[in-house]
């Protein structure tokens, strides 16, 4: 039965119109002209690839599929342009599993993978160029003279040229980032440390005499280049999850047109749609654009955009809201309102606006950074300023030297290695994590909103009690034999609810549903009947009717979630504020309230996406869980959003956290992480110091020269790698 | 020691060679995906099924 009740939410899967030509050229991947690129659900293992990717040369015109199953992404070639793609959508779906086309402008991934294949390629030059000049470091440290001792200089000049012009490029920018916001990052000492460094050595090698930092240099930012890379693909993996309710979806609709002289209904991008025009809407889809119902009444599931649990029931010649999903048979509807003239568009045309404009938090070691910075350039200072009377030359090596040896390089590297870690250890509990940000603001918060439907309850109904409390299977099985078809979320409740053994009654006869009235059917002369009973406002009851008998009464109730009273009961010993924001009725939203021993004055129900905004902005530290279209904009508001399991595309995107289980006691774990985290990068931050001035002051007294600094520098970064790794494993 | 006038120079026509090997290999896409080519290894070579058999030998969507 739950196999029923899956495949009924996908309804009908039409992928036509990705073979015309209009759309061919929105999904044609960038790449090759005969390649299109989807998200692909439910690959777990060799078998799901290898059953894939055998499609290949089995089906006509398919030269290349290609699962990538780190990014959950299928790669179709065809031959030629007179082959389509729709034939193969359709044998991969046929084989289980589910495929969402992405659209070239959205493909980020791609994006993702040139900067990654950037970020590589400077990776290895770094290697190249560090290890190379280790080497003849080496050899100067073991005593080489003369002659050789200078070519050895000369080629670690030479070989830390790309790594000072090429590999340290995005230092550079950084920095420049960062001082047009009147800032100083780590950037900032790294650059002064590479840029400084070489010029220092870069005279010193010409003189014939003096310190050389190549090796050293050249060593450190290819360990800080490699911790920051780690970090981004981390943090690239939240690229590669996909949400319900694709925006894309929204981006088509089939139009009545006249083709050859006979009117049907064609596949048309929606942009092209003007009001008046008819459209037709199958099962399981999202309405494209608001519109007025013309055919015959239908049911329609608005949770995801508006969070009311109840399926809506729409009359014909009522309107309907674009962004709904049709849950029962076919619809067409009298465009009145397209893209950002619907309630929907103008919603993604919002958080569209306000993307981006969350404050950046100057993480903990950018604050250290700046203060040693600033520490060091005074004490050079004063020291270049003192020892200038006695000895010019060696008053400008020393406070040079110092400037090198303190610069934070080690904690450079650290912080990003301990986020590294602790974005995995998130991901191994079900976390996928946008910005390593996220574990510095989690620990600020102070209030937390949730959202109510998907969030702090299940999607979808399910049968709390039956009266009488023992029925036989016989009668289970009439009820299901009425609700074996239906779509109502009602009648997915019960398939759920009825034990799988048991089977429809066959021989119902005249089977009807009328929508807002139930179901009938006759079976064995007499006349059955499911339909709504009348219970205390807020409660939802459907009865089995024989005869206009009651045989058997079912309740239902949207399940509270069980993992949501363990984590507000953490939260709340945490000392946090917990108040729901819903847009169902206020009833629903008092009933959970009052279920989970929260007071009602902070339980908000009937509420718009920008009241939820609104709300979220006026308070302060805030973090907000969601899963719907209407939290996207309060996700973006709050310092913090996490989006649960199941979420729609647009409250993901918006999103800085996705929790991919339904357990929401997970959440507080992800406090436990950032804490961790936090402790960490504090440790890392106090090996650095305790390095610097150690380091610093050696440097003033003279005590440090280059094969010193060899040896200092190594030991540092051996500590802070060695208590990254220590502290990520416990 | 007049080996290390040859020795040098060759160590950095290597270390050229693999630094231009290795620019290529990103360029050719070999380190896009590191997750899925250790799947395909294990593939069966040569399926003489149909893909009909294949369906029908394969019990893996109830699984799902």
């Amino acid at each position: 039965m739950s196999q029923i009740a899956t495949s009924s939410n996908l309804g009908v899967r039409d992928f036509s119109y990705l073979d015309l030509p209009d759309f061919r050229q929105q999904y044609l991947s960038s790449d090759t002209a005969l390649q299109m690129r989807f998200f692909v659900d439910g690959v777990k293992c060799s078998r799901c690839i290898e059953k894939i990717e055998s499609l290949e040369g089995q089906l006509p015109g398919l030269t290349s599929l290609r699962v990538n199953l780190g990014t959950h992404q299928l790669e179709m070639q065809l031959q030629s342009e007179q082959f389509k793609f729709e034939p193969v959508v359709k044998a991969v779906e046929k084989l289980g599993f589910t495929l969402q086309p992405i659209q070239r402008k959205e493909d980020l991934q791609q994006l993702a993978k040139i900067g990654d294949r950037r970020d590589l390629i400077r990776l290895g030059v770094a290697a190249i160029c560090a290890s190379n000049i280790m080497m003849f470091s080496f050899a100067l440290y073991a005593g080489a003279t003369g002659a050789l001792a200078s070519l050895f200089q000369w080629l670690s000049f030479g070989l830390y040229l790309p790594v000072l012009t090429y590999v340290a490029l995005p230092f550079y920018q950084g920095f420049y980032k960062a001082l047009r916001d009147r800032q100083l990052s780590i950037d900032g000492p790294i650059v002064i440390a590479s840029v400084g460094g070489f010029i220092f050595s870069a005279v010193n090698l010409v003189r014939g005499e003096g310190s050389l930092y190549f090796d050293s240099l050249a060593g450190f930012l290819f360990l800080i280049q490699i911790s920051r890379f780690l970090q981004k693909r981390m943090q690239r993996s939240f690229l590669s999850f996909h949400g319900k309710l694709p925006i894309e979806s929204l981006s088509r609709a089939r139009k009545l047109s006249t083709l050859d002289d006979n009117e049907r209904f064609v596949w048309t991008m929606s942009e092209r749609l003007s009001p008046g025009d008819l459209i037709l809407v199958k099962q399981g889809e999202v309405i494209p654009a608001d519109g007025v119902l013309m055919s015959e009444g239908c049911r329609l599931d608005a949770s995801f955009l508006t969070g009311e649990s109840c399926a809506l029931v729409r009359n014909q010649g009522m309107a309907i809201e674009a962004g709904v999903i049709l849950l029962s048979g076919d619809a067409v509807l009298k465009v009145t309102a397209v893209a950002g003239q619907t309630q929907f568009g103008n919603l993604l045309i919002k958080i569209q606006e306000s993307s981006g404009q969350k404050v950046k938090i100057q993480n903990l070691s950018d604050r250290w950074s700046q203060i040693l910075l600033i520490s060091v350039f005074s004490i050079a200072g004063l020291f270049l300023a003192l020892a200038w009377s006695t000895s010019p030359a060696m008053a400008l090596e020393r406070s040079l030297a110092l400037i090198i040896l303190a610069c934070p390089c080690a904690m450079a590297f650290g912080t990003p290695l301990a986020l590294s870690f602790s974005l995995r250890r998130a991901f191994e509990k079900g976390f996928v994590i946008k910005s390593a940000d996220v574990f510095d603001k989690l620990l600020e918060i102070k209030s937390v909103f949730f959202d109510k439907t998907g969030t702090l309850t299940g999607r979808g109904l399910k049968v709390v009690s039956i009266e009488p409390a023992n029925v036989s299977a016989e009668v289970l099985a009439q009820v299901l034999a009425l609700q074996v078809v239906s779509k109502h979320p009602i009648a997915e409740a019960l398939r759920r609810y009825i034990p799988e053994n048991i089977l429809p009654t066959s021989g119902f006869s005249e089977v009807e549903e009328r929508i807002g009235q139930g179901v009938s059917g006759r079976y064995a002369g007499s006349i059955y009947k499911m339909a709504g009973v009348m219970v205390a406002s807020g409660a939802k009851a459907v009865a089995l009717y024989k005869d206009e008998q009651v045989v058997v009464q079912f309740n239902l109730q949207d399940p509270l979630l069980d993992s949501a009273a363990v984590l507000l009961h953490s939260l709340a010993s945490r000392g946090m504020q917990i108040s729901i924001l819903s847009g169902d009725s206020v009833e629903e939203v008092a009933r959970v309230a009052k279920q989970l021993g929260l007071s009602v004055s902070r339980c908000l129900a009937r509420l718009s996406p920008q009241d939820k905004a609104n709300l979220v902005q006026g308070d302060q530290q805030t973090l907000m869980i969601g899963d719907g279209a209407n939290d996207a904009l309060a996700f973006q508001q709050a310092d913090l959003g996490i989006a649960v399991s199941g979420s729609v595309e647009v409250a993901l995107r918006s999103a800085d956290v996705y929790l991919l289980s339904e357990d929401l006691g997970k959440i507080d774990e992800l406090f436990e992480i950032s804490r961790r985290a936090h402790n960490l990068i504090r440790r890392n931050l106090h090996i650095s110091i305790v390095y610097n001035i150690v380091g610093g002051i050696g440097a003033l007294l003279g005590f440090v020269n280059p094969f010193v600094a060899a040896i200092l520098m190594p030991i540092s970064s051996g500590f802070i790698l060695l208590s990254s790794w220590l502290g990520s494993r416990k | 020691m007049n080996i290390l006038y040859l020795a040098i120079p060759l160590a950095i026509v290597l270390g050229s060679f693999f630094a231009v090997g290795f620019i290529w290999a990103v360029h050719r896409g070999q380190f896009d995906d590191l997750e899925t080519p250790g799947h395909r290894i294990l593939f069966e070579e040569n399926t003489n099924l149909g893909r009909e058999d294949f369906l029908k030998t394969t019990n893996h969507q109830e699984k799902l």
